[in-house]
């Protein structure tokens, strides 16, 4: 479990978020919503471990994340963030650097090693692509490689930031669904998404960020709460699907 | 059908690449002896390889014994060492910065290990011995004083580029100043400035061959950090790898690479960036294939261009650093308008 203790975040003098103090349980996808600039993706990184708070502190399984040296926290938590640039390699070269804290001394891959490249690139639906270059690649091959390098770090945390972005709808279901199955496996999965419904329909808690606050919240209560006019400024309707399913709609108000 | 449903292909746990690879591997040592024996063979002054070797064997102080050992063997070693020192200090320079464009003769590197190889000449100019370790100090000092612009004005790439230019240039003034003001110390000035490998003896060379072997063996081991920096600071802190420090380890490693060789070849140009480049374009962005290939493709361009200015003009000589500039500059330019034509 990963527990947060009155996280502080701050810009020099501009704070982000102050006095956050909340868990994560492993087999659950966690959502991080919040309107622009609230601070998703910084809360993300100090979760992730990459950015230290300003105030507070982050726990592993009742361990602070400084107890433990870098590699080891690489072997528990990982990230998958917006990558900007992608180096002309191929899928698999990717994926392989996904192992690179599980390497010895001698920086030599093992046969569990690749093994477990194979595993991620083909639990990522990415096997076919293992030998093409990613230049190569459309946007969502190559998010499906970026989810194998993720996955190759085997980690029970795993972080993704916007991972729905530039990805087509069809993309997006089968990138959420992947996510739902990570979680029966047991794993935490935290994401940072902007698309509302979405994050209503695939995530089984949601972290909303809001003028510095956190609000913990189900999806379910989430929709029935003034939350989505206070924090977004839009109206949320229920909608029952012909299968009995219910589903949001959000429109300004 | 869901496109993220599971492949049905087999996991196949093989590395067909792998052959590849040491074929490129083969074929690239293959031509490094090939360029080291046309080193050995041919010069500004006509002489049989073969017999040269054949005298030095049975002890023989022949003319072309004396040419192959005292001149010729020199030369190609430095040759071979100071491309293979100058393509790998770009691949990681590149790597760091997350730079294509950056190289040690275009970020300052280069520059800055001539200032502490002319300035220690000045200062003491018996101290030749020392030389490697002036330049390796003066190249450190060049890119921490860019490392640290860069990180205090959160620069993007071009800045880099640009604040290493600009270092460069008061570089280079500093180093002219130098040489007016120490005419005598600083000998052969001019040679040191464009490049070459005339005059390279192995009591000149056995330091700095040292360092720079110790080097690309030591940058073959950090190939997967440089892997990972590739990925994106984030993502390379999520991997476990402390950035900050393997950046400082990573820009030591090219100083002291560029600063062995320019103690002996002076400010050669364009191998840096040219060499990674052309490798690149074989083997990819994946650093543990891209070091070696890099290091034989450096060496064999040196090799080659220094044998190609000594047999030109024969028997009068061009600096090496002459004709890499003349290789290097249309390089460049070809790589902006490639740049220009993919931004279109």
């Amino acid at each position: 479990m990963i527990e947060a203790r009155d996280l502080s975040f701050s810009y020099g003098a501009s704070p982000v978020f102050s006095d956050l103090s909340f868990s994560l349980t492993e087999g659950k996808v966690y959502g991080i919503v919040g309107p622009n600039g609230s601070g998703k993706t910084t809360l993300l990184r100090v979760l992730c471990g990459i950015a230290k708070p300003t105030c507070g502190e982050a726990f592993l399984d009742g361990i602070p994340y400084d107890s433990f040296d870098r590699l080891s926290l690489a072997r528990q938590l990982s990230l998958m963030p917006q990558f900007s640039y992608l180096p002309p390699v191929t899928a698999r070269d990717l994926v392989e650097r996904g192992r690179y804290p599980y390497l010895g001394a001698t920086r030599r891959m093992t046969p569990e090693d690749r093994a477990a490249v194979e595993r991620a690139l083909s639990q990522a639906g990415a096997i076919d692509l293992a030998h093409r270059p990613l230049n190569e690649l459309s946007g969502g091959e190559r998010q499906r490689v970026c989810l194998a390098l993720l996955l190759a770090q085997d980690t029970p945390y795993v972080f993704l930031d916007e991972p729905t972005t530039y990805l087509d709808l069809s993309h997006r279901f089968g990138l959420l669904s992947q996510l739902r199955d990570l979680s029966r496996e047991g794993r935490c999965v935290v994401a940072v998404l902007h698309d509302l419904p979405q994050a209503l329909r695939w995530c089984d808690e949601l972290l909303v960020l809001h003028e510095g606050t956190l609000i913990s919240t189900t999806p379910s209560e989430f929709a029935r709460s003034s939350l989505p006019d206070r924090v977004f400024g839009v109206a949320c309707h229920p909608v029952i699907l012909p299968d009995g399913r219910e589903e949001y709609v959000f429109l300004p108000k | 059908m869901n496109i993220w449903q599971k492949s049905s292909t087999p996991i196949s746990l093989n590395k067909p690449k792998h052959g590849k690879i040491a074929v490129l591997l083969a074929v690239l040592c293959a031509l490094l002896l090939g360029a080291f024996f046309c080193a050995l063979a041919f010069g500004s002054t006509p002489m049989n390889l073969f017999r040269g070797i054949g005298d030095l064997l049975r002890g023989d102080p022949s003319a072309d014994g004396l040419i192959l050992l005292h001149i010729r063997l020199p030369r190609a070693c430095a040759a071979a060492l100071a491309g293979a020192a100058l393509a790998v200090a770009g691949v990681i320079i590149q790597a760091v910065l997350h730079n294509p464009m950056a190289a040690p003769n275009v970020i300052g590197v280069n520059s800055g290990a001539g200032l502490g190889a002319v300035l220690m000449l000045a200062v003491f100019p018996s101290a030749l011995g020392a030389l490697p370790l002036a330049a390796f100090v003066g190249a450190m000092v060049t890119c921490l004083c860019i490392y640290a612009i860069s990180a205090r004005t959160g620069a993007n790439r071009m800045t880099v580029t640009l604040v290493g230019i600009a270092v460069a240039s008061l570089l280079n003034a500093a180093i002219n100043t130098l040489k007016i003001l120490y005419p005598d110390s600083v000998y052969d000035a001019d040679s040191f400035m464009i490049g070459g490998f005339s005059g390279v003896t192995f009591s000149r060379l056995f330091p700095a061959c040292l360092i720079i072997l110790a080097g690309l063996l030591v940058a073959c081991f950090f190939a997967w950090e440089m892997d990972i920096l590739a990925l994106g600071d984030d993502t390379a802190k999520s991997l476990g790898v402390n950035v900050k420090r393997a950046q400082l380890l990573l820009l030591l490693l090219a100083c002291a690479l560029a600063g062995g060789a320019v103690s002996f070849s002076g400010l050669l140009g364009f191998v840096g960036l040219l060499v990674p480049h052309l490798a690149r374009r074989f083997v990819g962005e994946n650093h543990r294939i891209l070091v070696p290939v890099s290091a034989l493709g450096g060496a064999i361009l040196v090799l080659v261009c220094d044998m190609i200015s000594r047999v030109l003009f024969a028997p009068y000589e061009l600096p090496v650093g002459i004709l890499l500039s003349f290789v290097g500059g249309p390089f460049f330019i070809s790589l902006i308008l490639v740049g220009r034509k993919r931004h279109d």
